[in-house]
């Protein structure tokens, strides 16, 4: 089975991050927030997502810098290979970490609210084939099939939340909590937030070009807008209750259930937050894919989906029967991996955007050939019969230097710091021997290998006069030094 | 060789077909032989202008003097291995004994029906045409629309066994040349032992041939046709199939219909609001109602759940099982109907939905409320008949879905069918363009209908060569000056090329409303004046810059598209 990755505009990658801003926080979490913080948790809210629109706008930020580089490509050039593999391990962790959180939510709203009488597993295996088809399929049919669904969602939450304004009856009482228990409500609920790092898996696959970040901060402050306001409507709706009540979106329609002589309505409310789950979650291990893909880069990626697959499956089943560890994951240990899109990431992200351009790894379909070709070059220029004799001579004054000669025996000493002196001149020699012999042999590979793109010709042969100048000047003043 | 005997010898590599026919003559001395087969050939021509002249011909009968003697026009001297293939085409073949040289005289004849109403798109207004089995009718019908050099036949022999005429007509300057190179590509590596109907190269020009959506566009009227041509789509024309076939094809061409622009743009958007809903409706209406009453009874607004509780109570089968058996009901009924003479199927209708439905409800064997939702579906399925076939599938299986999966598993399989037909591309051309990739340009011409002066642009689901339909100040100048439709009676020949081509673009509008602007890559390539045609190529590149500007959205989605899918 094939995976396709092909590359989204900045409306798709903008509508993938309005549907990541939704799901968890317009369900559960106006009710856990109130709990905690009364009517003072929409203040954290609005926090989280102005931390959230910061992963944003330093996205962009990167993205201005690096319009054509992988995040992983940045890692690896600024801080290395280790970085990076420690990067995408933890992104792969917390992905699959949030999955799994975002699917015991929904779990636990469908269990109560539409499949009573069900088998546990039916709702995993609706999941499951949608999910991993969409993130099979590639970013950008995810991103085409997101954007024909984006249309129903928002016009579902904006009418979700326009007929739960006719459901407020009372007026809120404010400033009830101390900022002690806005302060811990905070830093206990702010798993659903950090989904905005998916940007950064899959910031290649972005195109944008001048002025069109704009675009994906609009969509981002709507969905930022209608989360807050879904919160408040459900808020003033309940007031005191609140905490009672824990679907907000699902809640304020149904408070309003003879809209339009209809009857419920809250159906509607059911249906987007069941499209919202989908794209979620398939959203999620397609950059868990993404990860799989950078840690165990000689993998085929499909197994990465089994491996998301089989882990998912295994945890979720442990998860649907032990529900109270799920409670614990879900309240106590997954907050701590906010410091990750919340804390270490944002740090790596400046010095990369402080520290000036390097040179970035390239490719391995080109620039991999262009370095393996050199290297056997190298190699073959070592075997030279010119180069065995210095060869040689080195291995002895290598081996003299391990020698421990007596102080007594001088002579000894000071043929020993000859040819020391000897085999400095000789190794120096010998390395711009190399050196020159490898830029003849570059420069014929520029000329001969049809496969180097163009762009990698003209850069190695810039550096090539560059260098080849350097060493000339060397040579000479070498040259005159010995002479002298 | 005597003509007796290559005669001869031609009547055996025809292996003796009843229809062969020859006539041999002695004209002072040098024989003469006509072979041509009698059921395809006109017989009156061949009596009158061929066999008449020559037999009462008194001189010395050579090649030359037999070309002149001959009236019709379609006169071709032939090689000697290609006798067999133009007497199998229609054509006498005239040898004599005194010359190599070999004449045919194409009097191919055959009866076809005229050119009538296609039964599956009719009109209310709007030219009533359709396309017929004879392909040089069908050119013909094309022919009529565009009188431009621009207009491109070219002809393709497809079938070994066949040698079925195909021909590819598109608009030279709009059509994309990628485009039509990879049509031509595709039909030409084609071996099949025949060709019997376009349908047959239906799936040799998909990109997914297995899957159960349609990818090629099919129409039998040629305004349609003329009106995706002008677009930038390339027609495939195939000999003895009254069905032609275009390419690319999206999604979005079976919502628009070739009612919608003979009538209001207005009432064409809700038209098509409306063939939407009930295309959503066919396929998940049953579905949905099986999910509701198998998994989710109590979300379900109280009244409704009474009723429904009273309606079914009484039901022996599953509602799963009830739906079904109604449904295969209706599909037995639809084939019955379908393939016995009109009188015929009209009596199974009212047995099928009088005496079976009625009773059966009647009996407590099914319930009203499911006899409903399964008429409704299969009504809403024929709004638009060209996807009934999908829909149908797709209906079977979100029934199935819904029945097992309830309301979870219902919208999972339609976002897993929607991911699916995103990632078809054909030619090019996004299946679900404009809505997804969304395209704003395109949206002009897709859910909702924009007047037709609006539509300056032409599609960019996929490439074409000429983006620019109606040049800006045409569509503008008109309302200012002139007052619209009568521009086109007071604007004379003596005026300039500019209000020539406003004539033309409002003529256009009048007549075919989608090809408003057919002249308009010929206009420009033919004006008079070199100013004017200045002028026209600044218009364009403004219109260009102008659409440029004109939004973010359609800017970015532009780029999105490639022709990878080619």
């Amino acid at each position: 089975m094939k995976v396709f990755d092909r590359s989204i505009n900045v409306w798709q990658a903008g509508i993938l991050l309005f549907v990541l801003m939704f799901a968890n926080k317009i369900l559960v979490l106006p009710s856990l927030l109130f709990e905690g913080a009364g009517m003072e948790s929409i203040f954290i809210l609005i926090f989280f997502f102005l931390l959230e629109l910061g992963l944003v706008l330093l996205f962009l930020a990167l993205k201005k810098k690096f319009p054509t580089q992988s995040f992983s490509q940045i890692l690896i050039s600024h801080f290395g290979k280790i970085v990076n593999v420690c990067f995408f391990v933890a992104f792969m962790i917390f992905f699959f970490a949030k999955a799994v959180l975002l699917y015991n939510v929904t779990y636990i709203f469908f269990r109560n609210l539409i499949y009573k009488d069900t088998s546990n597993l039916l709702i995993l295996f609706c999941f499951l084939p949608v999910i991993n088809h969409l993130a099979i399929s590639g970013l950008r049919v995810m991103g085409r099939t997101c954007q024909l669904f984006f249309p129903v969602i928002l016009s579902i939450i904006v009418f979700c939340v326009i007929v739960g304004v006719f459901g407020i009856g009372s007026r809120a009482i404010w400033f009830q909590s101390s900022w002690m228990d806005v302060l811990l409500t905070a830093a206990k609920h702010i798993e659903p937030f950090g989904d905005a790092i998916f940007l950064f898996v899959v910031m290649d696959k972005i195109n944008i070009k001048n002025g069109d970040w704009k675009v994906m901060f609009y969509l981002f402050a709507i969905s930022a807008v209608l989360v807050v306001a879904t919160a408040l409507v459900f808020m003033l709706s309940y007031t005191y209750t609140s905490f009672m009540h824990p679907y907000a979106v699902f809640e304020i329609v149904s408070f309003v259930k003879e809209f339009g002589g209809l009857g419920r309505i809250d159906i509607i409310a059911m249906v987007v937050i069941i499209i919202l789950a989908y794209f979620h979650l398939a959203i999620y291990l397609k950059c868990f894919m993404f990860a799989f893909e950078q840690v165990f880069p000689k993998i085929d990626k499909i197994y990465s989906v089994i491996t998301f697959n089989f882990l998912f499956v295994v945890t979720v089943i442990f998860f649907i029967i032990n529900l109270e560890t799920a409670v614990t994951f879900g309240e106590q240990i997954l907050p701590y991996a906010e410091i990750f899109p919340f804390f270490i990431l944002p740090i790596f992200v400046l010095i990369a955007l402080a520290i000036k351009n390097k040179n970035v790894q390239k490719k391995p379909e080109n620039g991999g050939n262009l370095q393996k070709i050199l290297k056997n070059n190298e190699r073959k220029e070592l075997n030279n019969s010119q180069n065995k004799s210095i060869l040689q001579n080195l291995n002895i004054a290598s081996h003299l230097q391990n020698v421990n000669i007596p102080s007594h025996n001088l002579n000894y000493q000071q043929q020993k710091q000859k040819i020391l002196k000897k085999q400095q001149k000789q190794v120096k020699l010998l390395k711009l021997n190399k050196k020159q012999k490898i830029l003849n042999s570059k420069n014929n590979i520029l000329g001969n290998k049809n496969n180097i793109s163009n762009e990698e010709k003209n850069n190695l042969k810039s550096k090539n006069t560059q260098k080849s100048g350097f060493f000339c000047n060397k040579f000479q003043f070498i040259a005159e030094k010995e002479g002298a | 060789m005597e003509v007796a005997k290559k005669v001869e010898n031609l009547k055996k590599s025809l292996h003796n077909s009843v229809d062969f026919a020859d006539r041999q003559l002695s004209i002072n001395g040098v024989d003469v032989g006509l072979v041509y087969l009698k059921s395809i050939t006109d017989n009156s021509i061949f009596s009158e202008n061929i066999f008449e002249p020559i037999a009462s011909f008194q001189g010395e009968l050579t090649f030359e003097v037999l070309k002149k003697l001959i009236r019709p026009n379609d006169v071709s001297e032939i090689k000697q291995e290609e006798i067999v293939q133009n007497i199998l085409k229609g054509a006498v073949v005239i040898m004599l004994s005194n010359s190599d040289k070999i004449l045919a005289v194409d009097i191919l004849k055959f009866n076809t029906r005229p050119p009538a109403e296609p039964p599956t798109s009719p009109v209310i207004l709007g030219p009533r045409e359709g396309f017929t089995e004879d392909y040089k009718t069908n050119i013909t019908l094309l022919r009529r629309r565009f009188h431009v050099e621009n207009l491109v036949l070219e002809n393709l022999i497809v079938g070994k066994e066949t040698h079925t005429q195909i021909v590819l007509a598109y608009l030279d300057g709009i059509a994309d040349k990628k485009l039509v190179k990879s049509v031509k590509k595709k039909l030409q590596s084609i071996e099949i032992d025949g060709v019997v109907d376009s349908y047959y190269l239906i799936s040799i020009l998909s990109s997914r041939p297995n899957s159960i959506l349609k990818q090629i566009g099919q129409a039998e009227k040629p305004d349609i046709i003329a009106a995706k041509m002008l677009e930038g789509r390339v027609a495939i024309i195939v000999d003895n199939s009254p069905i032609v076939l275009t390419v690319p094809f999206v999604f979005l061409e079976d919502l628009q219909n070739s009612n919608d622009y003979y009538t209001n743009y207005v009432y064409s958007s809700l038209l098509r609001i409306v063939r939407l809903v009930a295309l959503f409706l066919a396929a998940v209406g049953p579905g949905a109602y099986i999910a509701l009453q198998l998994f989710h009874y109590n979300i379900l607004p109280f009244k409704y759940l009474i009723t429904i509780a009273d309606a079914t109570q009484q039901v022996p089968f599953t509602p799963f099982i009830e739906i079904l058996f109604i449904s295969l009901l209706f599909q037995v009924l639809y084939e019955v109907s379908l393939r016995l003479p009109s009188y015929l199927g009209l009596a199974t209708s009212v047995v099928g939905a009088l005496i079976l439905g009625d009773t059966g409800v009647k009996a407590g064997l099914i319930s009203p409320p499911a006899v409903i939702v399964v008429a409704i579906a299969k009504i809403a399925l024929y709004t638009i008949p060209e996807q009934s076939s999908q829909i149908t599938i797709l209906q079977y299986v979100f029934l199935l879905i819904g029945a097992s999966l309830g309301l979870l598993g219902l919208i999972g399989g339609m976002i897993y069918f929607l991911a699916y037909a995103n990632s078809i591309e054909n030619f090019g051309a996004p299946y679900l363009a404009p809505f997804s990739p969304f395209i704003l340009g395109d949206n002009k011409d897709a859910l909702l209908k924009v007047p037709l002066t609006q539509m300056r642009t032409r599609p960019k689901s996929f490439h074409n060569q000429n983006q620019v339909r109606i040049s800006k100040h045409e569509v503008e100048s008109p309302s200012q000056e002139q007052g619209g439709e009568n521009l086109s009676q007071e604007s004379g020949e003596g005026n300039s090329s500019q209000e020539q081509g406003e004539n033309n673009s409002e003529a256009g509008t009048q007549h075919n409303p989608k090809n408003e602007n057919s002249q308009q890559n010929s206009d420009t390539k033919n004006e008079n004046s070199q100013q004017n045609g200045a002028e026209s190529e600044n218009d364009m590149q403004q219109n260009e810059q102008g659409e440029e500007k004109s939004g973010l959205k359609q800017k970015l989605n532009e780029e999105e598209i490639g022709y990878e899918g080619v």
